[in-house]
């Protein structure tokens, strides 16, 4: 479902490069829950970026449901995105829409017709659960409610592929553990594929099928039966 | 003088507003393009931002009466005039421009990078991040500014009246520094803090009605 074959990513800065992933290859089968796992300044973020090309690779290429990227339009990329649903650390939520009109934001941006917006919208809260914040701002929300907000949000459009930037490391155990559950039963009823990545090894031990380590821009390890993590 | 005082009241207030909506329509799409070509965001462009950056410098540079001068041939041009509020809106409102243009991209900077990260990942074109991003995100800090600079513009009317553009500034002016009637200059400017005081605590009333943070 997503294949990253070969990927380096360097940054300049000033006259300084840097290198954050240096030849990374890895594949995500449809279906999988996979976790890449690794310390901060691992590389991590860069990685999933990498993904929907919110980073573009110095070099390698990013295979995403049979479709190679690089070499889209910015145009045909913009439609890949839209197929991608992605949810992050801090949320990201608009502190300026109410919770319905946050979930009805990737569906504004590709033109849906209204009603059609109202009855996915409505369908999206009670799939997490929320449709008694729908007129709420998000400033009144807990952390956990307001991931809820955004995987809703994330998920509007039918994604295949659902992308998750450290999406429980600002939420305490016990809310970490039922958005954890969430994200198993939309991987497993909606059958989508998700990348997630983090530094906690308990999130990956309790929802992940597979798990990639990460240190200094390169794979470590690969594989629950990998000496890493054992 | 009564009638002579509503009508002065009248024209500054008309100079202010109008200047004021002709100067958020200049300068607030200057002050997301100031944003948008900044290194590291959506459109980041050194040259555009560069040269955006210093043109505008320039402009809050000259002098606002200076400003009025420098333009009257501009300002003939568009006005048809260089005396009175018609021609007095060309220059207040080129005046207000880049002020409000930097305003806005200070406004837009306090909106986090993660919201526009968020849009992109969600297949956002540049109109979209701007449009349903960044300016209902900045919206309370733009009426803010919009508070400040119609109070500054307040202020710049009233030295238009000083070279013919009519309002308070010019009662003020004549009968004040001319004529030595401080009771009309005084009652002129117990107007004028009537106005900012207006202006502000109605730029607060909806700031708070629109945050939402």
């Amino acid at each position: 479902m997503i294949e990253l074959r070969h990927i380096t990513k360097e940054f300049r800065q000033g006259g300084r490069v840097t290198r954050a992933l240096s030849d990374v290859s890895l594949t995500v089968k449809q279906g999988n829950i996979t976790g890449v796992i690794g310390e901060s300044g691992a590389g991590k973020s860069t990685l999933i970026r990498c993904v929907n090309l919110l980073e573009h690779p110095t070099e390698g290429e990013v295979i995403v449901d049979g479709q190679n990227l690089m070499r889209l339009s910015s145009r045909e990329l913009l439609r890949v995105r839209r197929s991608v649903g992605m949810i992050f650390q801090h949320f990201n939520l608009l502190d300026s829409r109410t919770v319905s009109d946050n979930v009805a934001f990737p569906l504004e941006l590709n033109h849906t017709p209204r009603t059609e917006i109202n009855r996915r919208v409505q369908e999206l809260l009670q799939l997490v659960g929320l449709e008694e914040k729908a007129d709420d701002y998000p400033s009144k929300l807990s952390g956990g409610q307001k991931q809820r907000v955004a995987i809703a949000r994330a998920l509007a459009n039918n994604p295949k592929i659902l992308l998750c930037d450290e999406a429980t490391s600002a939420l305490d155990p016990a809310t970490t553990a039922t958005i954890l559950a969430l994200l198993k039963e939309i991987n497993e009823r909606m059958n989508i594929t998700i990348l997630l990545i983090t530094h906690e090894m308990n999130v990956v031990r309790s929802i992940c099928t597979d798990v990639i380590a990460l240190s200094g821009g390169r794979i470590i390890g690969q594989g629950f039966e990998h000496q890493y993590f054992i | 003088m009564v009638e002579l005082l509503l009508r002065g009241t009248w024209e500054t207030v008309v100079m202010t507003f109008v200047s004021g909506f002709f100067g958020f329509v200049l300068g607030l799409p200057l002050g997301v393009l100031l944003y948008i070509t900044r290194t590291g965001q959506i459109m980041e462009n050194r040259a555009i931002n560069g040269i955006l950056s210093a043109v505008i410098n320039v402009f809050r540079a000259i002098p606002f009466i200076i400003l009025i001068v420098w333009m009257i041939p501009f300002t003939r041009l568009v006005a048809g005039t260089s005396i009175g509020v018609g021609a007095a809106l060309v220059p207040l409102s080129v005046g207000a421009a880049p002020f409000i243009a930097r305003m806005a991209e200070g406004g837009f900077l306090e909106v986090s990078s993660g919201l526009v990260e968020a849009a992109r990942a969600m297949g956002a074109t540049t109109f979209q991040i701007v449009w349903k991003v960044l300016i209902p995100e900045a919206l309370p800090s733009l009426i803010n500014s919009a508070a400040i600079t119609l109070i500054t513009l307040i202020g710049y009317s009233t030295m238009g009246g000083a070279v013919g553009a009519g309002g308070l500034g010019q009662i003020g002016y004549q009968y004040g520094y001319v004529g030595y009637d401080m009771t009309t200059m005084n009652i002129v400017l117990a107007l004028l803090v009537a106005l900012v005081f207006i202006v502000q605590t109605a730029g607060n009333f909806i700031v708070r009605k629109t945050d939402h943070r």
